[in-house]
């Protein structure tokens, strides 16, 4: 069985965009998050099913994927405001705002 | 001329702001951005955190670009939200009508047997599975308590020609009291065109009542697919489809495909098949996952990715033909192209969020069920109930409307809230399909990494952006589906 | 190109009125109750009495001996040999100039509303002036019941016509009340209604048939705002336009064809079929050589045949939206025959003319030549003539 593990410095990288990553890679592999001091411990194992090739490129895929969702977090939380207006504009005439 | 001011003087600052937007790698070099409104940009992986960092400069070749295509805007500008308001409005606007289209199982008897179907029943005598009148009287109360101006109702079964009598008593009887309700009022029968007749065509003709009939190939295909005595279900459609089309007009006839094991290898023929026969388009189906699929749990990624290249395929074909000069069209690609091109909603019911089940479309079945979807009738036959949302002679319409079913699969299933749903570039052109998920897992999400539906939607999505990008002669061809469908 | 204004020759003396007047032309003889306020155009034939004033075209001007009353008549240079019947000219207190304001054998007749502008395009063909011209506005009141009724269409223009705020409010209702019948068309930069009490108060006329040209000239604001020389224009023209439509008024969008909007403008049609796919037509123009345009020739002019596949692409993705889609003030042998449907002969009857190229072209009758100012001041390199 494939297994990885990786070491995320906490200070530059979130929890949620960790598990949000692995949600992502499910088809390949499960995650075992632990803290540890100041940082995250991700073991990634392999699905029984998933062959090794595809399991290095899901890694591959997790490690981008984490990035990806750190820059949402942050492009969501810039934006919330202006979304909730957006929204708001949409839907003030339906009598349901 | 010094009265005149350089393009300098009227841009150019460096403190734009972000606009709601989501992204995802389209490859190992560019990402893909959308919006509340479906609008796309590709932009360099290189770029995309400089962007929403607040650091890109003016001078980039698709700054223009972002600001009007609304990914960014000076905070001065109020007009990009202006009009993301209205596009982000239009695409909902099917909402506030509520449900369409009304399913009416007036039998479920059958003249044929195909294996993909769960619901037919042997042709027995009369009754047994057939429709009562108190079914379609409380059917029509639940029709007409929808506010949609616009009601669309159409005969299912088996072979709803087998209960002609149901069908004529709906017909009617709407009308009758469509005279006080005032919609717009449209019949479909979804029927084989085995048992057509120059009766049922009359009465079809004078109710201006549409046919939606099934081809699912040439012949050999066609009858392997959909046996029944006599194993002729192709000659009889044939037959049938001339008869129809001569009595009710050329296009108030139109079939849809069943896609089957056998059936993918063979997309070319099954074209052909439609071409010869005069169709002007076709859907090229998804397999389904109900029945004997699921039982043997045959319904792995491997066929999913024989469909996909199924798909390619038969729409690389219908391009040809379609640049050759042929008018031919690809159904689901246009509806997906209308997400993508337009701010307007086909209104398709497995692809929209929130799911049509309900909202959009509602099944009432000849003993007086009432389903979510068709989908969720199957599941039924197959013996989970969890679509039912009630039954007719014995809940009301705000028991069925409002139960907990009915919501708790809407609510839970809603793209915007689901993992990796929310934050999914390709949101803005998929859609929630809580039956099919809960068919395959158990649960209304599913898990999208592992789900053939997923997969299949954004390797469509994917496709047709390069298809687009490549070529200008296909974005055309894709810009006139996506504005007419 | 017909000369709308200028001087006149005063061959009697008369006492200077203290305003220009307004009259009907009349090339036939009316009744004796119309006749007072119309002035007689005269010919060959007898000359009735009663007419309040007499034109004398210079090729008559022998008949004035006919004329007793001092300060009866007007002779006409022989550039107004194409007045009519029913046209409706001012001539000055002093009878020394005229100007023709509506000329009833035309489909194309424009007023002039002002010539101060908020706006300062590049292409331009009607310069601001930056005075007080309001008493345009005095007399276009004095105008409009002169109009013939039946007329088809009537324009509206400036500078920007909405300038002027209430007063433009109150001619456009005036329009409606003395014209019911005729289709108006209002070129605005539309960012007067982006204020929503005056686009209320301009639906609330209820004209049964007026719209509303407004040009934009790119979906980059930045570029738009450089060529119209505004900054903020495109944020407030577009506010404007959402506000007009939903007011259900008609919005038609006018782009100008030059060098500064050809790069981006397919991105502009995808842009208005993306977001404003409710207006209710959109006009692709070519460029006049007037006014500001030639003195910015340089970030101008690009040839027609040059662009002749985007025009293409760009009226493709516009029917494709399923828009209205016209193309105006080009020459048919510079497009593509796939633009054909879209193809309008619309250069004003007063400003078009041909270039020498086109003499031998079959195709004159369908073609709408060429602006004046262009066959003068420049045009394409590449016509050729049908044969």
């Amino acid at each position: 069985m494939n297994s990885v593990n990786l070491i995320f410095d906490q200070r530059l990288y979130g929890a949620e965009a960790i598990q949000k990553a692995a949600y992502r890679g499910q088809h390949a592999f499960t995650l075992d998050l632990q803290v540890e001091g100041e940082a995250f411990s991700c073991t990634l194992l392999g699905n029984i099913t998933t062959a090794p090739a595809a399991f290095d490129k899901a890694v591959e895929d997790f490690k981008k994927d984490v990035l990806d969702y750190q820059l949402r977090s942050k492009l969501r939380a810039e934006t919330e405001a202006v979304r909730n207006l957006i929204l708001g504009v949409a839907f003030s005439k339906t009598g349901l705002v | 001329m010094s009265k005149f001011q350089g393009q300098e003087s009227y841009g150019n600052q460096l403190n734009y702001e972000l606009l709601p937007f989501s992204f995802d790698r389209f490859n190992d070099d560019e990402y893909i951005l959308t919006n509340l409104a479906g609008e796309h940009l590709m932009m360099s992986a290189a770029d995309l955190p400089t962007l929403i960092n607040r650091g890109l400069d003016p001078s980039h070749h698709q700054f223009a670009s972002l600001r009007s295509k609304h990914f960014i805007r000076y905070p001065e500008e109020q007009a990009p939200l202006s009009l993301l308001a209205l596009k982000v409005r239009t695409r909902y606007s099917r909402l506030p009508p509520f449900t369409n289209l009304h399913i009416f199982v007036v039998t479920l008897r059958c003249d044929h047997s195909c294996p993909y179907c769960q619901v037919s029943r042997q042709m027995e005598g009369e009754g047994a599975f057939d429709m009562t009148q108190e079914m379609a009287d409380r059917a029509l109360d639940f029709v007409f308590r929808s506010p949609n101006p616009a009601i669309k109702i159409e005969f299912q079964g088996g072979e709803p020609l087998l209960n002609f009598d149901m069908v004529k008593y709906v017909v009617t009887e709407a009308e009758s009291r469509n005279q006080q309700m005032g919609r717009d009022l449209q019949f479909v029968i979804a029927t084989t065109l085995s048992l057509i007749s120059e009766n049922v065509l009359a009465f079809c003709k004078e109710h201006s009542i549409l046919l939606s009939s099934s081809l699912d190939g040439p012949k050999d295909l066609h009858n392997a697919n959909r046996p029944r005595p006599g194993k002729d279900s192709h000659q009889r459609f044939e037959a049938g489809l001339k008869l129809a089309r001569e009595s009710l007009g050329y296009d108030q006839v139109s079939a849809l495909m069943t896609t089957t094991d056998r059936s993918l290898d063979r997309v070319r023929d099954i074209i052909d098949e439609y071409l010869r026969l005069g169709f002007n388009g076709i859907f090229l189906r998804a397999l389904s996952p109900y029945g004997f699929a699921i039982k043997t749990k045959k319904f792995m990624s491997y066929d999913a990715g024989r469909w996909l290249e199924f798909y390619k395929e038969g729409l690389a074909y219908i391009l040809e033909l379609s640049k050759a000069g042929i008018p031919f069209i690809e159904q689901y690609t246009a509806l997906v192209l209308k997400k993508m091109l337009t701010s307007e909603d086909p209104g398709y019911v497995d692809l929209m969020n929130p799911a049509g089940i309900g909202i959009a479309a509602i099944v009432f079945n000849y003993d007086g069920a009432v389903y979510a979807s068709d989908e969720s009738r199957m599941l039924a036959e197959m013996g989970d109930e969890s679509f039912k949302l009630g039954n007719l002679l014995t809940d009301s319409y705000e028991q069925i409307i409002l139960s907990d079913r009915l919501l708790d699969a809407l609510d839970e299933s809603f793209t915007l809230s689901a993992p990796m749903c929310s934050e999914c570039a390709f949101e803005p052109f998929c859609g929630a399909d809580p039956v099919y998920h809960h068919a395959m897992y158990k649960d209304v999400l599913g898990r999208k990494a592992e789900s053939p539906f997923c997969q299949r939607n954004m390797a469509i999505f994917k496709h047709l952006i390069e298809l687009m990008r490549n070529d200008r002669q296909t974005r055309d061809i894709f810009m006139e589906w996506a504005n007419g469908c | 190109m017909l000369k709308l204004g200028g001087k006149v020759a005063r061959i009697d003396a008369v006492d200077v009125s203290d305003k220009p007047h307004l009259f009907r032309v009349s090339t036939r003889d009316l009744p004796g109750a119309l006749r007072k306020d119309r002035a007689y155009l005269v010919g060959p034939e007898n000359i009735p009495d009663g007419y309040v004033h007499y034109l004398v075209p210079q090729a008559h001007e022998s008949r004035v001996e006919e004329f007793t009353e001092i300060g009866a008549y007007t002779v006409l240079p022989p550039e107004y040999f194409y007045l009519g019947h029913d046209d409706v000219i001012r001539l000055s207190a002093d009878r020394t100039s005229i100007r023709v304001l509506f000329r009833a054998s035309s489909n194309h007749n424009s007023i002039l509303m002002t010539e101060q502008c908020n706006h300062y395009c590049l292409m331009c063909s009607q310069p601001p002036k930056s005075a007080d011209d309001s008493w345009l506005l005095n007399e276009i009141e004095e105008l409009l019941p002169l109009i013939p009724r039946d007329t088809a269409e009537i324009g509206f223009t400036g500078g920007e016509p909405t300038l002027s705020g209430d007063r433009f409010i109150r001619i456009m209702g005036l329009t409606k009340s003395y014209l019911p019948r005729t289709a108006v068309h209002v070129l605005s930069n539309g960012r007067s209604f982006a204020n929503l009490d005056f686009a209320k108060k301009y639906a609330a006329i209820q004209h049964p048939d007026i719209m509303v040209g407004i040009p934009i000239y790119s979906d980059d604001p930045t570029l738009h705002d450089y060529i119209v020389q505004a900054k903020g224009a495109f944020d407030e023209t577009l506010r404007g336009i959402l506000n007009l439509k939903m007011l259900g008024q008609k919005v038609e969008i006018r782009i100008v064809l030059h060098k500064q909007s050809i790069p981006r403008l397919t991105e502009l049609c995808e842009f208005i079929g993306r977001n404003l796919l409710f207006v209710d037509h959109v006009a692709l123009m070519g460029l006049e050589m007037m006014g500001f345009t030639r003195a910015n020739l340089d970030v101008l002019w690009v040839d027609p045949h040059d662009y002749r596949d985007t025009l293409s692409e760009a009226v493709g993705i516009l029917s494709r939206y399923r828009m209205n889609v016209s193309i105006y003030n080009h020459q048919l042998c510079l497009v593509n025959d796939d633009v054909q449907p879209f193809y309008r002969k619309s250069i004003s009857d007063w400003k078009n003319e041909y270039a020498p190229e086109c003499a031998t072209c079959s195709k004159r009758d369908g073609c709408g030549g060429f602006f004046s100012s262009g066959v003068k001041f420049g045009y394409s390199s590449k016509l050729v003539p049908f044969l």
